[in-house]
């Protein structure tokens, strides 16, 4: 990964314990830690966004009983990219291995869950996953974009 | 959450963030509103911030109960930044995505006339 190529710029650290009382807090700190360090909007979009279905996937499906379900989420800012790592103690879970298929192909039926890790998996640049000591730890780049992007509405 | 009713569609505007701790309210009050009429729903995302998966499943949800009986779900006003997850989830391709309100209403009244 791009891990070692660029200088760290700032970091980020946050544990989520129990972590379904502390997602909002989460988001909200990463929200602020982009405005700190001038994050174009759709970047820190795109971050939050990323942070927010994977964390809410474990919360949602990782939690075992009777094990302390925690996760953990550090953010690298090392200028043209972000490095992003969630470790959590929860069910092994691959989200590398999670279909890129749209929630709705083209000509399809239009498909109510999954859309969350569909989202992340094309959001992301790259993604690495491995499991180790009980713990899912997953490690993604996300390249800072320009805000080129402008809507093409219904004409 | 603000709705507002006009003839040819139901509209909800939704400011700040749509996320797992904002939707149950939203989609209560979109049942609510499927329950009692069958008309368009458009949702105005003007002031919106910020939407997850769990915002988007209420747009689907609504797609499934309106779409057997000809109805449309429209979303309107979506930022830049905000646009770009409706066309890599192919969403953009479900819903009609207009600029504004009047500009939905707008489509609602010709879709209507078309009929």
């Amino acid at each position: 990964m791009q891990k070692e190529k660029h200088p760290i710029t700032a970091r980020f650290e946050f544990t989520l314990s129990p972590p379904e009382e502390n997602q909002a807090a989460l988001l909200a700190a990463i929200e602020q830690f982009g405005h700190v360090h001038a994050l174009p909007e759709a970047y820190r979009y795109r971050l939050g966004l990323i942070v927010d279905e994977l964390v809410t996937n474990s919360i949602v499906h990782g939690a075992c009983k009777g094990i302390d379900h925690t996760i953990k989420v550090d953010i690298l800012n090392q200028g043209k990219v972000l490095i992003i790592e969630i470790i959590d103690t929860g069910r092994p879970f691959d989200p590398t291995t999670h279909s890129l298929s749209q929630p709705c192909p083209e000509g399809a039926p239009i498909v109510l869950g999954g859309a969350g890790l569909c989202l992340v998996r094309r959001l992301a640049n790259q993604m690495h996953y491995t499991r180790s000591k009980d713990h899912n730890h997953l490690v993604i780049s996300l390249n800072k974009v320009p805000e080129e992007n402008t809507y093409t509405w219904l004409k | 959450m603000v709705k507002i009713e006009y003839p040819q569609a139901t509209v909800f505007q939704i400011s700040g963030r749509l996320d797992g701790s904002s939707t149950p309210q939203l989609e209560k009050s979109v049942m609510n509103s499927l329950e009692g009429n069958n008309k368009n729903i458009i949702f105005d995302f003007s002031e919106l911030q910020y939407i997850n998966s769990a915002g988007l499943r209420i747009l689907v949800m609504s797609y499934q109960r309106l779409q057997p009986l000809g109805r449309q779900v429209m979303v309107c006003g979506v930022r830049d930044y905000i646009s770009e997850i409706f066309d890599i989830s192919g969403y953009n391709r479900v819903f009609l995505m207009c600029r504004d309100v009047s500009q939905a209403l707008h489509t609602c009244t010709v879709m209507k006339d078309e009929l």
